[in-house]
């Protein structure tokens, strides 16, 4: 239009259309402000651009189309604006629909997510059972992919036993749609383990009239075992509170709020519905204790402070129980302050204390009684942790006093010292044991007690040994009894073992005899002897014996005994053997009687003694050819003494005659002397009992005879042999010297033999010395006694000597190294000494000579 | 009379030695008794002996050595011996040593009388030679 106004040459309308369309133009903006603007706009554009303003509003040629322009831009605007304004809705509409398409499937897919992903498993499942759907966290947490659940029953999650109840219970909300229902259930896992879950389940309507049951549920596995672990432990409390007798109990003061657990209402025996009040305790407490209880409870709370006491109640029984009462003052949130605290009943405690006392002071009595000391010794700290009074008195301190390690250990033996340290030695290397071992303690006064001790080592939680616990017995006594038994045993094992030896190796037999002296009874070591009982019983005794004949004296004796029923002993007899040999009897025997007194026989032991009979004898007849050969010999020495004994006989016999012719002088003077006469006759007197000593001496060692052992003192026997050999030594110039100690002993011995010996060793004396030219001829008799009590006689000579060789033969019969003699001396003179029980020696200390010395026994010792 | 002549008795068994005091003081000599040979020796009287009666076995010095001792200490008293061993050896060797008697034990007092006169007269003789 503006154009063909143009074309038209119309300017002012085609300006005027100009600005119309610009305005329609921008009216399309939308904005009133900027459509108001641009109205103004087009107008001043137009009147720059195309000409200053051509029109006129005063113009009226104008007017209409100013009018007109004015109508049509408002319409032509008002119309753009409308239908921009609609077309703007249109489209914003479009926009708003896509956005709530694309914000629908967003919020679907968030739910999804949220469905799937919530931690809670979220089962649906319909009327059957079947399950419809299931988030993957539940599927997840049952260790199934969603997939494997879907169409399947939901009770294959559920334990066997409890399906029913499941379908009972989606039955029930299937009955009571929109309700909801919570149960807590255990549901399995695909791998078998259970969780605990509690379940919240509601029916609702789902698409064309179906049901379907929405589940959710929650692991309340942990929670669960919390639950059971609380209640368990609960319920340990409640028992521990039982079995230790210990009630708690919780008092907040400002509330006067007060707490009593199961036990403390048991303690206090209160039933557990009665509400706690503190004047319960009170009222329970025993008077004598309740000022103390109420002094305590009050400080307690006026300080606010923990406390603890020990005190009495007083049941309503009349029966005492002792508790003790351990609170903590806590101050709670609110700032009050709260006793939380344990009240034990500690009656059995308390009676135990009293009873451990007691048992105590028993034990310390019967430690006492027994000398039996108990001790513990703490191996590291090297001290005794506890020793008990008996320990001390053992030790001889007084138990109230203390003492150290040294005055322990110096009261005991030295000897025993190391062992007693080995023991906790040996315990911390063998790291435990038991041990057992001796010891003595020395006692102040010097006594020795005697301990046996018992130990156990006890081991500590590291293994080692930490601690010796033992026991000290005084077994002193027992220790000196054992030794008397022993002893006492020993004594016994010693004769038992005699009389065994006696038993068995004693040819003895036992017999009995009767009223009639006929054998009874014979027992059966006779037939060791030979002789059978039976052969025997029934005979009488010189009806057994051989040598009734021979020894009628004997017999008739032993009659007499017999009848006089008086018991004899040693009695000898012969008999023979059942092979007939020859055997003597040794017999002793003695009465017995009924209780009335009634002779009823003899009882008795026999022996044979053949043996010691034949041994006597051949000992006797040996003897007898010893004495024999020794009077051979004896006469063989008188032989050679033959000029020695006419020297001695003739002295006398000179002396008396001399002295006879001088008495006759006396007597002849012309006044006859008697004094000097009567003296001369005394002398002849005196001579002639001289003369006959010395025939009275070699009778006596020519005489042949018996055997007389009589005590003799050895000196004596000395001094008669030198009476014998004096004009030998002479003759053959040897000077005798005698050492002979006085006062010795006597001995049992026959006093011709022994001259005989003594003699004879002083006679070889006197021969070894014939050839000695160059020396005096010297020979000593020396008599002493020895250490051992015996008499000793030694002959020294100073002669030849005896040659080695000839000193082991020298005692052998028929050695001689004399040209005359039979060699029969010094074996004779040994076969004397050993009669004599004593022994005949050579010894060759000395040079030149030799000395031959014997020793007997005492005359008591032979006599014994 | 002179003085009596002086015996000297030289015996160790001491009975004989008091019998043969005793035998010649009843016959009116004056005697000397001595246990050995060796106290005789040491005695005052050896120069007065007018006669020494001797025991033959003696020890240590016996009757014979005495006498040879004496003889050759120029002492010439007459000896008589008197002994218990009569051996026919001693008593030829005493009566070859100038002895005037021999006697055995026991011998008859009369007999030492009569030997003890010849022995006292001898010397008297010799002396009085």
């Amino acid at each position: 239009m503006t154009l063909t106004s143009l074309y038209l040459h119309s300017h002012f309308a085609a300006t005027a259309f100009g600005y119309l369309e610009m305005i329609l133009v921008f009216s399309l903006m939308g904005s009133l402000i900027a459509s108001a603007m641009l109205f103004i706009l087009p107008f001043a554009a137009l009147a720059y651009f195309f000409a200053p303003p051509t029109f006129n509003l005063n113009d009226p040629q104008d007017l209409p189309v100013v009018v007109a322009f004015l109508v049509a831009s408002i319409v032509g605007t008002h119309l753009i604006g409308k239908v921009r304004r609609e077309r703007e809705v249109a489209l914003e509409a479009a926009a708003g629909l896509r956005r709530s398409e694309a914000e629908l499937r967003d919020r679907e897919k968030q739910w999804r997510e949220i469905f799937e992903h919530n931690p809670v498993m979220q089962f649906m499942v319909n009327a059957t059972g079947m399950v419809l759907n299931v988030n993957t966290f539940g599927a997840t947490q049952l260790g199934y992919a969603p997939s494997e659940l879907v169409g399947h029953s939901v009770l294959k999650v559920f334990l066997e036993e409890d399906r029913p109840f499941v379908r009972e219970r989606v039955g029930l909300c299937i009955e009571t749609v929109g309700q909801s229902h919570t149960w807590e259930i255990q549901k399995i896992r695909k791998d078998g383990s259970v969780l605990w879950v509690r379940e919240n389940a509601k029916a609702m309507q789902w698409a064309e009239d179906k049901l379907v049951v929405l589940i959710a549920c929650e692991d309340i596995t942990e929670r669960k075992r919390t639950e059971t672990a609380l209640r368990r432990s609960e319920a340990h409390l409640a028992q521990a509170q039982e079995l230790s007798r210990t009630g708690s109990f919780g008092w907040n003061v400002a509330t006067g709020e007060v707490h009593w657990s199961k036990e403390t209402f048991r303690i206090f025996q209160y039933d557990s519905s009665t509400k706690p009040i503190p004047q319960l305790v009170v009222d329970r407490t025993h008077p004598e204790d309740r000022a103390a209880v109420r002094e305590t409870i009050e400080r307690a709370l006026q300080n606010e402070e923990d406390f603890e006491h020990e005190y009495r109640l007083l049941m309503p029984d009349g029966s005492v129980k002792h508790l003790h009462a351990l609170a903590r003052a806590i101050r709670t949130a609110s700032g009050d302050i709260e006793f939380v605290g344990a009240v034990t009943d500690i009656t059995t405690a308390k009676q135990a204390e009293q009873q451990l006392r007691r048992s105590e002071a028993y034990l310390a009595e019967a430690q006492h009684l027994s000398h039996t000391g108990s001790w513990s010794w703490d191996v590291d700290r090297l001290e005794f942790v506890y020793r008990s009074a008996e320990i001390d008195r053992l030790f001889g301190f007084d138990p109230e006093q203390a003492v150290s390690i040294e005055t322990i250990r110096s009261r005991i033996h030295p000897d025993d010292l190391p062992r007693l340290q080995e023991v906790p030695r040996q315990a911390i290397k063998d790291k435990g044991g038991h041990f057992e071992y001796d010891f003595r303690i020395l006692l102040p006064d010097g006594a020795i007690r005697r301990i046996h001790s018992v130990a156990h080592a006890v081991v500590g939680s590291d293994g080692n040994v930490s601690e010796l616990i033992g026991t000290h017995m005084d077994v002193t006594e027992q220790h000196a009894a054992r030794e008397r038994l022993e002893g006492a045993l020993a004594a016994l094992r010693e004769s038992e073992q005699r009389f065994r030896d006696y038993a068995e190796t004693a040819s003895d037999w036992l017999w009995e005899t009767g009223p009639d002296h006929r054998v009874i009874l014979l027992s059966e070591h006779t037939s060791t002897a030979g002789i059978l009982a039976t052969e025997v019983v029934g005979l009488l005794r010189w009806e057994i014996a051989r040598d009734v004949e021979a020894e009628p004296e004997k017999w008739r004796q032993h009659r007499a005994t017999l009848d006089a029923r008086l018991p004899f002993r040693d009695f000898i007899y012969s008999t023979v053997t059942q092979m007939e040999s020859p055997i003597y009897v040794r017999t002793s025997g003695k009465p017995f009687f009924d209780a009335a007194g009634n002779f009823l026989g003899y009882r008795g032991v026999s022996t044979d003694i053949t043996a010691t009979i034949r041994a006597d004898q051949a000992e006797r007849e040996l003897r007898k050819a010893q004495a024999e050969l020794a009077h051979v010999t004896r006469v063989t020495t008188l032989g050679e003494l033959t000029t020695s004994i006419a020297h001695e006989i003739s002295q006398p016999l000179a002396a008396i005659v001399t002295n006879g012719e001088a008495c006759l002088g006396w007597l002849g003077r012309e006044t006859p002397d008697l004094s000097e006469a009567r003296c001369s006759v005394e002398w002849i007197i005196e001579d002639g009992i001289r003369a006959s000593e010395v025939i009275r001496r070699i009778r006596a060692l020519a005489k042949k005879g018996e055997i007389e052992m009589v005590p003799v003192d050895i000196n004596d026997i000395v001094k008669e042999v030198i009476a014998l050999v004096t004009r030998e030594l002479v003759s053959h110039q040897v000077s005798l010297r005698t050492e002979l100690t006085p006062a010795l002993p006597m001995i049992l011995g026959d006093r011709v033999q022994l001259q005989q010996v003594i003699t004879n060793l002083v006679m070889n004396g006197i021969e070894a010395m014939q050839t000695v030219r160059d020396r005096p001829r010297e020979l000593v008799i020396r008599s002493s006694q020895d250490d051992m009590g015996r008499v000793h006689l030694a002959v020294t000579d100073c002669g030849v000597g005896i040659t080695e060789d000839d000193a082991d033969r020298v005692f052998n019969p028929f050695f001689t190294t004399k040209s005359s003699g039979l060699g029969m001396g010094l074996s004779i003179c040994r076969s004397i000494v050993e009669a004599h029980g004593g022994s005949l020696s050579i010894a060759r200390e000395q040079e030149p000579g030799a000395t031959f010395q014997f020793a007997l026994p005492l005359h008591k010792e032979v006599v014994s | 009379m002179s003085t009596p002549p002086l015996i000297s008795i030289v015996d160790d068994d001491g009975s004989v030695r008091a019998a043969i005091n005793n035998l010649l003081k009843s016959r009116g000599y004056i005697v000397h008794t001595f246990v050995s040979a060796e106290e005789f020796l040491r005695s005052p009287h050896l120069n007065g002996t007018s006669c020494v009666i001797a025991d033959v076995q003696m020890s240590i010095m016996s009757g014979l050595d005495l006498l040879t001792h004496m003889r050759a200490q120029g002492y010439n008293a007459p000896f008589i011996f008197i002994t218990a061993f009569p051996d026919d050896r001693v008593h030829a060797r005493a009566l070859s040593a100038g002895a005037i008697c021999f006697l055995a034990k026991p011998f008859a007092g009369q007999h030492l009388i009569r030997c003890l006169d010849t022995a006292l007269d001898q010397r008297r003789g010799g002396t009085s030679a």
